[in-house]
């Protein structure tokens, strides 16, 4: 008898014009380390990982990802991503990237801001206080 | 996009001081015309329980969990995935990518239930994957080490 089938983690998967580039500003701006296949430019196919999350980009060629954002009251979000010290992270990155809601707390009690990477997908960060 | 000039995050930590925030998990986010359908086709083929909010109303929003991960619905009353599986050149294009155990098992109560886009097979890079499209599109892959 082998193993309960059991869900370890989830992974996003964003589909990207420029992995490369991609994988820079989530480097510079989140600091996520990435492994990009193949080892050379272009690229392919990365992983971007940092602590306990991973995403993926897949090249797909000229890719413009549809802008939903307005579409829906209350936004459309692409990752929803928990976080330790939120407010530490908005005040690092607020003035180097595209900020979609400021950090502000929700009726349902956690603590959010909203970023737009340079693909428009759409990154909540959120702490939920003790 | 990014330019030179923009200053890094780990350089803000160090120049700043205090402690680089910890990434503790992540949510995938899926736009869906029908929340309350989409989740019990998750509860019924894929074992996850389901959540929607307002609880009394339509549902605008969306939970859903099994073990360790978790997926969030957003209600846009006409939206329609677009199809762009194919676009990509040596593999299909996927939106969420599971690591899991026990995948043999999974893929045999799975398999006639739900449509497969590519049947359990080993990676030339060592995972054991199958692909699965849900009732919205979405093209979700799950993966266990060799």
């Amino acid at each position: 008898m082998d193993k309960m089938p059991e869900y370890a983690s989830i992974v996003p998967v964003f589909s990207v014009a420029d992995v490369g580039a991609t994988m820079n500003w989530y480097q510079t701006h989140l600091g996520f380390a990435s492994e990009p296949f193949p080892a050379q430019e272009p690229y392919l196919f990365a992983i971007l990982f940092r602590d306990h999350i991973e995403i993926m980009l897949q090249r797909v060629e000229n890719y413009q990802k549809p802008e939903t954002y307005g579409v829906r009251a209350g936004g459309v979000w692409d990752a929803y991503i928990r976080l330790s010290q939120v407010k530490e992270l908005y005040d690092a990155i607020k003035d180097e990237v595209t900020i979609i809601k400021p950090l502000r707390q929700q009726p349902y009690g956690a603590w959010e801001f909203e970023v737009k990477d340079p693909n428009g997908y759409v990154l909540v960060f959120s702490e939920v206080n003790q | 996009m990014s330019s030179c000039l923009a200053k890094s995050i780990n350089e803000y930590f160090s120049l700043e001081g205090g402690v680089m925030p910890e990434l503790k998990s992540l949510a995938s986010c899926f736009p869906v015309a029908d929340i309350a359908q989409t989740l019990r086709w998750y509860e019924e083929h894929l074992g996850f329980t389901g959540y929607g909010y307002p609880p009394d109303e339509l549902y605008t929003f969306g939970i859903m969990i099994r073990d360790d991960i978790e997926i969030m619905l957003q209600r846009i009353g006409d939206y329609q995935k677009p199809d762009l599986y194919d676009l990509r050149d040596g593999g299909g294009v996927w939106d969420a990518y599971i690591r899991m155990q026990g995948i043999k098992e999974f893929y045999e109560t799975v398999k006639n239930q739900v449509e497969i886009m590519k049947p359990l097979e080993k990676a030339f890079y060592g995972a054991w994957q199958f692909e699965v499209r849900d009732l919205n599109g979405y093209v979700i892959v799950f993966s266990e080490p060799a």
